[in-house]
Protein backbone atom coordinates (compact mmCIF):
# COMPACT_ATOMS: atom_id res chain seq x y z
CA UNK A 1 0.00 0.00 0.00
CA UNK A 2 1.05 3.66 -0.29
CA UNK A 3 0.49 7.44 0.23
CA UNK A 4 -2.39 7.16 -2.19
CA UNK A 5 -3.67 4.43 -0.21
CA UNK A 6 -3.59 7.27 3.03
CA UNK A 7 -5.30 10.11 1.08
CA UNK A 8 -8.40 7.75 -0.41
CA UNK A 9 -8.66 7.14 3.48
CA UNK A 10 -8.73 10.07 4.65
CA UNK A 11 -10.90 11.46 2.17
CA UNK A 12 -13.36 8.86 3.51
CA UNK A 13 -12.64 10.70 7.29
CA UNK A 14 -12.58 14.19 5.88
CA UNK A 15 -16.44 13.22 4.78
CA UNK A 16 -17.93 11.86 7.95
CA UNK A 17 -15.54 13.63 10.40
CA UNK A 18 -14.28 16.79 8.82
CA UNK A 19 -12.60 17.79 12.38
CA UNK A 20 -10.73 14.56 12.86
CA UNK A 21 -9.08 14.75 9.30
CA UNK A 22 -8.07 18.12 10.03
CA UNK A 23 -6.31 17.10 13.06
CA UNK A 24 -4.85 13.78 11.68
CA UNK A 25 -3.90 15.61 8.44
CA UNK A 26 -1.21 17.88 11.10
CA UNK A 27 -0.23 15.04 13.05
CA UNK A 28 3.84 13.93 12.34
CA UNK A 29 4.20 10.43 10.73
CA UNK A 30 5.30 7.63 13.64
CA UNK A 31 9.24 7.53 13.55
CA UNK A 32 9.86 3.83 14.74
CA UNK A 33 8.14 0.77 13.68
CA UNK A 34 8.56 -2.21 10.97
CA UNK A 35 7.02 -5.27 9.89
CA UNK A 36 7.21 -8.36 12.49
CA UNK A 37 7.16 -11.87 10.54
CA UNK A 38 4.58 -14.07 10.99
CA UNK A 39 2.11 -16.30 9.20
CA UNK A 40 0.35 -12.87 8.44
CA UNK A 41 2.54 -10.46 9.94
CA UNK A 42 2.33 -7.30 11.69
CA UNK A 43 3.55 -4.24 12.99
CA UNK A 44 5.84 -4.11 15.46
CA UNK A 45 6.50 -0.72 17.01
CA UNK A 46 8.72 0.40 20.15
CA UNK A 47 8.94 -3.15 20.82
CA UNK A 48 5.33 -4.22 20.84
CA UNK A 49 3.46 -6.21 18.38
CA UNK A 50 0.38 -4.44 17.31
CA UNK A 51 -2.06 -7.51 16.50
CA UNK A 52 -0.90 -11.28 17.01
CA UNK A 53 1.79 -12.02 13.85
CA UNK A 54 -0.05 -15.75 12.76
CA UNK A 55 -3.42 -14.98 12.44
CA UNK A 56 -5.00 -11.77 13.28
CA UNK A 57 -8.09 -12.50 11.99
CA UNK A 58 -8.93 -15.63 14.53
CA UNK A 59 -7.56 -13.14 17.18
CA UNK A 60 -9.68 -10.50 16.96
CA UNK A 61 -13.04 -12.99 16.55
CA UNK A 62 -11.67 -13.72 19.89
CA UNK A 63 -11.78 -10.72 21.28
CA UNK A 64 -14.86 -9.85 19.62
CA UNK A 65 -16.14 -12.69 21.24
CA UNK A 66 -15.66 -11.15 24.80
CA UNK A 67 -17.91 -8.44 24.27
CA UNK A 68 -21.56 -9.04 24.96
CA UNK A 69 -24.49 -8.56 22.07
CA UNK A 70 -25.47 -4.96 22.50
CA UNK A 71 -26.73 -2.14 20.11
CA UNK A 72 -24.07 0.14 21.43
CA UNK A 73 -20.20 -1.28 21.75
CA UNK A 74 -16.59 0.32 21.82
CA UNK A 75 -13.60 -0.10 20.77
CA UNK A 76 -10.02 1.37 22.17
CA UNK A 77 -7.39 1.44 19.49
CA UNK A 78 -7.61 0.60 15.82
CA UNK A 79 -5.11 -1.91 15.50
CA UNK A 80 -4.91 -2.80 11.76
CA UNK A 81 -9.12 -2.67 11.24
CA UNK A 82 -9.91 -6.24 12.17
CA UNK A 83 -11.78 -5.80 15.24
CA UNK A 84 -14.02 -3.23 14.55
CA UNK A 85 -14.46 -5.26 10.92
CA UNK A 86 -15.67 -8.35 12.60
CA UNK A 87 -18.35 -6.61 15.58
CA UNK A 88 -19.84 -5.07 12.14
CA UNK A 89 -21.00 -8.37 11.07
CA UNK A 90 -23.34 -8.54 13.96
CA UNK A 91 -26.66 -7.29 12.50
CA UNK A 92 -27.73 -6.27 16.27
CA UNK A 93 -25.02 -3.98 16.28
CA UNK A 94 -26.46 -0.37 15.26
CA UNK A 95 -23.33 1.90 16.73
CA UNK A 96 -19.42 1.27 16.77
CA UNK A 97 -17.35 3.86 18.26
CA UNK A 98 -14.07 3.64 17.31
CA UNK A 99 -11.49 5.70 19.59
CA UNK A 100 -7.92 6.24 18.11
CA UNK A 101 -5.48 5.97 20.63
CA UNK A 102 -2.49 6.94 19.12
CA UNK A 103 -2.96 9.41 16.18
CA UNK A 104 0.51 8.75 13.99
CA UNK A 105 0.36 4.96 14.64
CA UNK A 106 -3.43 5.42 13.10
CA UNK A 107 -1.95 7.09 10.50
CA UNK A 108 0.69 4.57 9.68
CA UNK A 109 -2.00 1.44 9.39
CA UNK A 110 -4.00 3.67 6.92
CA UNK A 111 -1.10 3.87 5.06
CA UNK A 112 -0.54 -0.17 5.27
CA UNK A 113 -3.68 -1.58 4.53
CA UNK A 114 -7.08 -1.64 2.99
CA UNK A 115 -9.95 -0.17 6.02
CA UNK A 116 -12.39 1.56 3.94
CA UNK A 117 -14.52 -0.62 4.37
CA UNK A 118 -15.54 -0.68 8.47
CA UNK A 119 -14.54 3.36 7.73
CA UNK A 120 -17.49 3.89 5.58
CA UNK A 121 -19.47 1.59 7.61
CA UNK A 122 -22.46 4.10 8.65
CA UNK A 123 -22.60 2.66 12.29
CA UNK A 124 -19.01 3.58 12.85
CA UNK A 125 -18.25 6.45 14.88
CA UNK A 126 -14.66 7.47 14.47
CA UNK A 127 -13.06 10.10 17.69
CA UNK A 128 -10.10 10.66 19.05
CA UNK A 129 -9.26 8.94 22.68
CA UNK A 130 -7.71 12.14 23.87
CA UNK A 131 -11.26 13.84 23.44
CA UNK A 132 -12.70 11.70 25.78
CA UNK A 133 -12.94 12.71 30.20
CA UNK A 134 -14.46 9.34 30.79
CA UNK A 135 -14.74 5.91 29.28
CA UNK A 136 -17.90 4.30 27.64
CA UNK A 137 -19.21 0.61 28.42
CA UNK A 138 -19.61 -2.08 26.82
CA UNK A 139 -15.46 -1.70 25.56
CA UNK A 140 -12.92 -4.02 24.27
CA UNK A 141 -9.17 -1.78 24.23
CA UNK A 142 -6.75 -3.55 22.05
CA UNK A 143 -3.97 -4.68 24.73
CA UNK A 144 -1.33 -3.15 21.97
CA UNK A 145 -2.60 0.20 22.13
CA UNK A 146 -2.56 0.75 25.75
CA UNK A 147 0.97 0.12 26.08
CA UNK A 148 1.09 2.33 22.80
CA UNK A 149 -1.35 5.45 23.46
CA UNK A 150 -0.06 8.50 22.75
CA UNK A 151 0.69 11.16 25.92
CA UNK A 152 -2.68 13.02 25.08
CA UNK A 153 -5.02 9.88 25.46
CA UNK A 154 -3.25 8.64 28.68
CA UNK A 155 -6.14 10.00 30.71
CA UNK A 156 -8.51 7.40 29.01
CA UNK A 157 -5.55 4.54 28.57
CA UNK A 158 -5.33 4.51 32.79
CA UNK A 159 -9.13 4.42 32.99
CA UNK A 160 -9.22 1.07 30.44
CA UNK A 161 -6.43 -0.32 32.45
CA UNK A 162 -8.23 0.44 36.03
CA UNK A 163 -11.60 -0.97 34.48
CA UNK A 164 -9.64 -4.04 33.13
CA UNK A 165 -7.70 -4.67 36.31
CA UNK A 166 -10.43 -4.16 38.67
CA UNK A 167 -11.87 -8.19 38.67
CA UNK A 168 -8.02 -8.94 39.01
CA UNK A 169 -8.21 -6.51 42.01
CA UNK A 170 -11.34 -7.74 43.63
CA UNK A 171 -9.93 -11.83 43.27
CA UNK A 172 -6.72 -10.78 45.50
CA UNK A 173 -8.59 -8.47 47.90
CA UNK A 174 -11.22 -11.46 48.40
CA UNK A 175 -7.94 -14.17 49.65
CA UNK A 176 -8.07 -11.90 52.36
CA UNK A 177 -11.66 -12.02 53.65
CA UNK A 178 -11.08 -14.54 56.22
CA UNK A 179 -8.64 -12.22 58.12
CA UNK A 180 -10.32 -9.46 57.35
CA UNK A 181 -13.51 -10.43 58.89
CA UNK A 182 -11.49 -11.68 62.21
CA UNK A 183 -10.29 -8.29 62.15
CA UNK A 184 -13.68 -6.61 62.16
CA UNK A 185 -14.62 -8.98 65.22
CA UNK A 186 -11.48 -8.11 67.39
CA UNK A 187 -12.50 -4.59 66.86
CA UNK A 188 -16.01 -4.53 67.52
CA UNK A 189 -15.85 -4.04 71.36
CA UNK A 190 -13.79 -0.94 69.94
CA UNK A 191 -16.20 0.45 67.33
CA UNK A 192 -18.80 0.47 70.28
CA UNK A 193 -16.94 2.49 72.53
CA UNK A 194 -15.26 5.04 69.76
CA UNK A 195 -17.13 7.91 68.01
CA UNK A 196 -18.67 8.45 65.06
CA UNK A 197 -16.67 10.43 62.39
CA UNK A 198 -20.21 11.78 61.69
CA UNK A 199 -19.86 14.42 64.72
CA UNK A 200 -16.96 15.92 62.42
CA UNK A 201 -19.03 16.78 59.71
CA UNK A 202 -19.82 20.55 58.95
CA UNK A 203 -17.27 21.80 61.76
CA UNK A 204 -15.06 23.17 59.35
CA UNK A 205 -17.16 25.10 57.03
CA UNK A 206 -15.48 27.32 54.74
CA UNK A 207 -11.85 26.73 56.28
CA UNK A 208 -9.01 25.47 53.90
CA UNK A 209 -8.03 22.12 54.41
CA UNK A 210 -4.50 20.81 53.62
CA UNK A 211 -4.80 17.06 52.92
CA UNK A 212 -1.55 15.38 53.21
CA UNK A 213 -0.71 12.09 51.17
CA UNK A 214 2.94 10.37 52.22
CA UNK A 215 3.76 10.96 48.54
CA UNK A 216 7.24 11.73 47.59
CA UNK A 217 7.14 15.43 47.42
CA UNK A 218 5.64 15.56 50.72
CA UNK A 219 9.11 16.18 51.39
CA UNK A 220 9.42 19.45 50.18
CA UNK A 221 6.33 20.53 51.87
CA UNK A 222 7.67 20.00 55.12
CA UNK A 223 8.88 23.73 55.90
CA UNK A 224 5.83 25.05 55.10
CA UNK A 225 3.99 22.84 57.16
CA UNK A 226 6.18 23.83 59.95
CA UNK A 227 5.70 27.37 59.55
CA UNK A 228 2.81 27.00 59.09
CA UNK A 229 2.02 25.12 62.50
CA UNK A 230 2.84 28.26 64.39
CA UNK A 231 0.42 30.12 63.46
CA UNK A 232 -3.55 31.18 65.15
CA UNK A 233 -5.41 30.68 61.97
CA UNK A 234 -3.64 27.94 59.49
CA UNK A 235 -6.07 25.65 57.77
CA UNK A 236 -7.11 22.28 58.73
CA UNK A 237 -4.26 19.46 58.72
CA UNK A 238 -5.80 16.06 57.43
CA UNK A 239 -2.71 13.60 57.27
CA UNK A 240 -3.13 10.01 55.85
CA UNK A 241 -2.02 7.53 58.30
CA UNK A 242 1.89 6.94 56.28
CA UNK A 243 2.51 10.34 56.24
CA UNK A 244 2.44 10.94 60.10
CA UNK A 245 6.38 9.26 60.53
CA UNK A 246 7.88 12.72 58.35
CA UNK A 247 5.52 15.18 59.77
CA UNK A 248 6.24 13.88 63.08
CA UNK A 249 9.48 13.71 63.03
CA UNK A 250 9.02 17.75 62.23
CA UNK A 251 7.41 18.58 65.00
CA UNK A 252 3.66 18.94 62.56
CA UNK A 253 1.17 17.41 64.07
CA UNK A 254 -2.26 17.47 62.22
CA UNK A 255 -5.75 17.98 63.39
CA UNK A 256 -6.89 14.38 62.11
CA UNK A 257 -4.98 11.34 61.10
CA UNK A 258 -6.83 8.87 58.70
CA UNK A 259 -6.37 5.32 58.57
CA UNK A 260 -7.76 2.41 56.66
CA UNK A 261 -5.33 -0.31 55.96
CA UNK A 262 -5.41 -3.93 57.69
CA UNK A 263 -1.50 -3.49 57.72
CA UNK A 264 -0.85 -0.05 59.52
CA UNK A 265 1.01 -1.06 62.77
CA UNK A 266 2.31 1.12 65.18
CA UNK A 267 5.70 1.36 63.20
CA UNK A 268 3.58 2.68 60.13
CA UNK A 269 1.31 5.12 62.16
CA UNK A 270 3.28 5.99 65.62
CA UNK A 271 0.81 6.49 68.68
CA UNK A 272 0.05 10.29 68.89
CA UNK A 273 -2.04 12.78 70.50
CA UNK A 274 -4.24 14.19 67.43
CA UNK A 275 -7.26 12.81 66.68
CA UNK A 276 -8.05 9.69 64.44
CA UNK A 277 -10.15 8.71 61.75
CA UNK A 278 -10.65 5.06 61.19
CA UNK A 279 -12.09 2.05 58.94
CA UNK A 280 -12.39 -1.35 61.37
CA UNK A 281 -10.07 -2.63 59.28
CA UNK A 282 -6.83 -1.02 61.36
CA UNK A 283 -5.34 -3.42 63.68
CA UNK A 284 -6.74 -3.26 67.02
CA UNK A 285 -3.34 -2.69 68.41
CA UNK A 286 -2.38 0.05 66.57
CA UNK A 287 -6.30 1.70 67.34
CA UNK A 288 -5.58 0.59 71.27
CA UNK A 289 -2.01 2.53 71.47
CA UNK A 290 -3.26 5.90 70.20
CA UNK A 291 -3.46 8.42 72.34
CA UNK A 292 -5.75 10.83 70.60
CA UNK A 293 -9.42 10.60 70.31
CA UNK A 294 -10.53 8.13 67.94
CA UNK A 295 -13.79 8.50 65.93
CA UNK A 296 -14.71 5.12 63.45
CA UNK A 297 -16.27 5.54 60.05
CA UNK A 298 -17.64 3.17 57.32
CA UNK A 299 -16.65 2.74 53.30
CA UNK A 300 -19.51 1.37 51.20
CA UNK A 301 -17.37 -2.04 51.25
CA UNK A 302 -19.69 -4.94 51.16
CA UNK A 303 -17.07 -6.59 53.90
CA UNK A 304 -18.52 -4.01 56.04
CA UNK A 305 -22.82 -4.10 55.30
CA UNK A 306 -23.31 -6.84 57.81
CA UNK A 307 -22.05 -4.84 61.06
CA UNK A 308 -23.11 -1.34 59.78
CA UNK A 309 -26.48 -1.87 61.23
CA UNK A 310 -25.29 -2.94 64.47
CA UNK A 311 -23.08 -0.62 64.91
CA UNK A 312 -23.99 2.84 62.98
CA UNK A 313 -20.78 5.03 62.17
CA UNK A 314 -21.24 7.68 58.65
CA UNK A 315 -19.66 6.50 55.64
CA UNK A 316 -16.32 8.04 54.08
CA UNK A 317 -15.58 7.57 50.49
CA UNK A 318 -13.51 4.88 49.68
CA UNK A 319 -11.39 4.16 46.41
CA UNK A 320 -8.89 1.63 47.29
CA UNK A 321 -6.32 4.44 48.91
CA UNK A 322 -6.64 6.28 52.22
CA UNK A 323 -6.57 9.77 50.22
CA UNK A 324 -9.99 8.80 49.15
CA UNK A 325 -11.74 9.30 52.72
CA UNK A 326 -9.01 11.85 53.92
CA UNK A 327 -10.63 14.18 51.25
CA UNK A 328 -13.57 12.89 51.80
CA UNK A 329 -13.23 13.79 55.53
CA UNK A 330 -12.31 17.35 54.44
CA UNK A 331 -15.07 17.78 52.32
CA UNK A 332 -18.02 16.39 54.49
CA UNK A 333 -16.39 19.07 57.50
CA UNK A 334 -17.35 21.66 54.82
CA UNK A 335 -13.95 22.92 53.31
CA UNK A 336 -14.51 24.26 50.25
CA UNK A 337 -11.46 24.74 49.25
CA UNK A 338 -9.03 21.64 49.44
CA UNK A 339 -5.03 21.57 49.19
CA UNK A 340 -3.73 18.64 48.18
CA UNK A 341 0.18 17.61 49.53
CA UNK A 342 2.21 14.79 48.87
CA UNK A 343 -0.53 13.48 46.81
CA UNK A 344 1.87 12.15 43.93
CA UNK A 345 0.31 9.14 43.04
CA UNK A 346 3.65 8.17 40.74
CA UNK A 347 7.24 8.06 41.76
CA UNK A 348 9.09 11.27 41.01
CA UNK A 349 12.73 11.31 41.74
CA UNK A 350 12.80 7.65 41.85
CA UNK A 351 11.17 7.60 45.16
CA UNK A 352 7.70 5.99 46.17
CA UNK A 353 7.35 8.16 49.71
CA UNK A 354 8.14 10.38 52.00
CA UNK A 355 10.01 8.99 55.50
CA UNK A 356 10.14 5.68 53.81
CA UNK A 357 12.77 3.70 52.36
CA UNK A 358 11.44 2.40 48.83
CA UNK A 359 10.07 -0.88 49.11
CA UNK A 360 9.39 -0.45 52.96
CA UNK A 361 5.49 0.18 52.31
CA UNK A 362 5.32 -3.05 49.83
CA UNK A 363 5.99 -0.56 47.18
CA UNK A 364 8.75 -1.16 44.57
CA UNK A 365 10.00 0.43 41.91
CA UNK A 366 10.37 -3.01 40.15
CA UNK A 367 6.18 -2.68 39.43
CA UNK A 368 6.41 1.09 37.86
CA UNK A 369 6.09 0.07 34.68
CA UNK A 370 3.46 2.48 33.75
CA UNK A 371 3.71 5.97 33.09
CA UNK A 372 1.81 9.02 34.00
CA UNK A 373 2.07 12.94 32.33
CA UNK A 374 3.35 15.34 35.75
CA UNK A 375 2.39 18.96 35.81
CA UNK A 376 5.45 19.94 33.63
CA UNK A 377 4.04 17.42 31.07
CA UNK A 378 7.05 14.96 31.37
CA UNK A 379 6.33 11.14 31.26
CA UNK A 380 6.90 9.88 35.25
CA UNK A 381 7.22 6.50 36.21
CA UNK A 382 4.01 5.03 38.38
CA UNK A 383 2.25 1.55 38.98
CA UNK A 384 -1.69 0.66 37.91
CA UNK A 385 -2.22 0.30 41.60
CA UNK A 386 -1.15 4.16 42.11
CA UNK A 387 -2.91 5.22 39.06
CA UNK A 388 -6.40 3.39 40.16
CA UNK A 389 -6.28 5.58 43.05
CA UNK A 390 -5.83 8.65 41.25
CA UNK A 391 -8.61 7.86 38.75
CA UNK A 392 -10.92 7.34 41.67
CA UNK A 393 -10.01 10.74 42.92
CA UNK A 394 -10.43 12.56 39.77
CA UNK A 395 -14.14 10.82 39.61
CA UNK A 396 -14.54 11.96 43.50
CA UNK A 397 -13.19 15.42 42.23
CA UNK A 398 -15.66 15.79 39.03
CA UNK A 399 -18.92 14.75 41.27
CA UNK A 400 -17.96 17.20 43.80
CA UNK A 401 -17.82 20.65 41.73
CA UNK A 402 -18.71 22.62 44.84
CA UNK A 403 -14.87 21.86 46.21
CA UNK A 404 -12.00 23.74 45.05
CA UNK A 405 -9.17 21.52 44.44
CA UNK A 406 -5.44 22.21 44.24
CA UNK A 407 -2.54 20.31 43.49
CA UNK A 408 0.53 21.27 45.67
CA UNK A 409 3.23 20.21 43.14
CA UNK A 410 3.68 19.94 39.45
CA UNK A 411 6.20 16.74 40.57
CA UNK A 412 3.85 14.09 40.54
CA UNK A 413 1.03 12.47 38.68
CA UNK A 414 -1.20 15.62 37.24
CA UNK A 415 -4.56 14.98 38.15
CA UNK A 416 -7.71 16.04 36.57
CA UNK A 417 -9.56 19.24 37.27
CA UNK A 418 -7.32 19.83 39.83
CA UNK A 419 -5.83 23.13 39.54
CA UNK A 420 -2.07 23.85 40.77
CA UNK A 421 -1.72 25.55 44.08
CA UNK A 422 0.48 29.11 43.00
CA UNK A 423 1.49 29.43 46.55
CA UNK A 424 2.65 25.51 47.20
CA UNK A 425 3.88 25.26 43.33
CA UNK A 426 5.98 28.11 43.45
CA UNK B 1 -6.13 -29.68 31.14
CA UNK B 2 -3.60 -31.09 28.46
CA UNK B 3 -0.48 -28.35 28.20
CA UNK B 4 -1.84 -27.78 25.06
CA UNK B 5 -4.43 -26.43 25.69
CA UNK B 6 -3.41 -24.72 28.74
CA UNK B 7 -0.74 -22.92 26.48
CA UNK B 8 -3.60 -22.03 24.19
CA UNK B 9 -5.73 -20.61 27.41
CA UNK B 10 -3.42 -18.25 28.71
CA UNK B 11 -2.53 -16.94 25.36
CA UNK B 12 -6.01 -15.83 25.04
CA UNK B 13 -6.14 -14.19 28.01
CA UNK B 14 -3.43 -11.98 26.71
CA UNK B 15 -5.13 -11.27 23.70
CA UNK B 16 -8.07 -10.33 25.46
CA UNK B 17 -6.11 -8.32 27.57
CA UNK B 18 -6.27 -10.20 31.12
CA UNK B 19 -2.44 -10.22 31.35
CA UNK B 20 -2.62 -9.23 35.36
CA UNK B 21 -3.76 -12.96 35.78
CA UNK B 22 -2.22 -14.46 32.67
CA UNK B 23 1.39 -12.89 33.79
CA UNK B 24 0.66 -14.86 37.54
CA UNK B 25 -0.07 -17.99 35.44
CA UNK B 26 2.81 -17.51 33.13
CA UNK B 27 5.66 -18.72 35.57
CA UNK B 28 4.49 -21.88 36.71
CA UNK B 29 2.94 -23.31 33.15
CA UNK B 30 7.00 -22.75 32.06
CA UNK B 31 8.21 -24.60 35.23
CA UNK B 32 6.08 -27.37 33.89
CA UNK B 33 7.26 -27.89 30.51
CA UNK B 34 10.63 -28.41 32.02
CA UNK B 35 10.45 -32.23 32.88
CA UNK B 36 9.26 -32.77 29.06
CA UNK B 37 12.47 -31.69 27.51
CA UNK B 38 13.51 -35.22 27.32
CA UNK B 39 10.98 -36.72 25.24
CA UNK B 40 11.03 -33.86 22.70
CA UNK B 41 13.36 -34.31 19.13
CA UNK B 42 16.90 -32.88 19.67
CA UNK B 43 15.96 -29.99 17.26
CA UNK B 44 12.80 -28.99 19.60
CA UNK B 45 15.61 -29.40 22.64
CA UNK B 46 17.59 -27.20 21.21
CA UNK B 47 14.24 -24.34 20.08
CA UNK B 48 13.04 -24.78 23.53
CA UNK B 49 15.41 -22.42 25.70
CA UNK B 50 15.20 -20.35 22.45
CA UNK B 51 11.61 -19.41 22.65
CA UNK B 52 11.49 -19.50 26.33
CA UNK B 53 13.96 -16.55 26.68
CA UNK B 54 12.25 -15.06 23.44
CA UNK B 55 8.68 -15.24 25.90
CA UNK B 56 10.49 -13.61 29.04
CA UNK B 57 11.87 -10.71 26.96
CA UNK B 58 7.92 -10.26 25.64
CA UNK B 59 6.84 -10.38 29.10
CA UNK B 60 9.58 -8.34 30.25
CA UNK B 61 8.57 -5.19 27.81
CA UNK B 62 4.94 -5.96 28.38
CA UNK B 63 4.58 -7.25 24.21
CA UNK B 64 1.40 -9.66 25.59
CA UNK B 65 0.28 -10.04 21.95
CA UNK B 66 3.72 -11.21 20.89
CA UNK B 67 3.97 -13.28 24.03
CA UNK B 68 0.47 -14.83 22.93
CA UNK B 69 2.05 -15.93 19.79
CA UNK B 70 5.40 -17.48 21.34
CA UNK B 71 2.99 -19.39 23.36
CA UNK B 72 0.16 -20.44 20.68
CA UNK B 73 2.16 -20.99 18.25
CA UNK B 74 5.93 -21.91 18.11
CA UNK B 75 5.73 -23.36 21.44
CA UNK B 76 3.15 -25.23 20.85
CA UNK B 77 4.85 -26.41 17.74
CA UNK B 78 7.91 -27.31 19.52
CA UNK B 79 6.23 -29.51 21.92
CA UNK B 80 4.39 -31.19 19.49
CA UNK B 81 7.75 -32.49 18.30
CA UNK B 82 8.47 -36.00 19.67
CA UNK B 83 12.00 -37.52 20.18
CA UNK B 84 12.19 -40.11 18.05
CA UNK B 85 11.65 -43.58 19.38
CA UNK B 86 15.12 -45.14 20.42
CA UNK B 87 15.35 -49.63 19.70
CA UNK B 88 13.74 -48.78 16.29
Amino acid sequence: MSDACLTQHLAIIASRWPVLATILSQTPPLSSASIMEGHCGTLLVDGIQLTSRHDRISEAQQQANSLPVKPHLNVYGTGLGCLPRILLQRPTLTQLNVFIMNRALFLLTLTLLENEDWLQDPRVCLALAADEDEIRLPFFALPAELRLAEDAASGIRDRLIREISLPHTNRRYEQHLPALRQRLADNRRLLKRDGDVASLFASATGRQALVIGAGPTLKSHLPRLQALQCQPERPLLIAVDTACRALFAHGIQPDWVVSIDHLIDEEKLPPADCGLVYFPLVPTKTLMAWRGKRLAAWSSSPLYQPLRKALPKALLYSGGSVIHPAVDLAVQMGCRDVILLGADFAFPGGETHTGWAVGALNTTLEQAKHWVLNGHDQRIRTNISFTGYRIQLERYIAAHPEVCFWNGSREGARIADCRYHPEFTS
Amino acid sequence: MTIASQLTHLAQQFRLGLSLDAAIALPPLMKSLLPLLPSLSPTAQRQLPQIMSAILACQEREDWLGLADWLEYELLHVLSDPAPCHGE
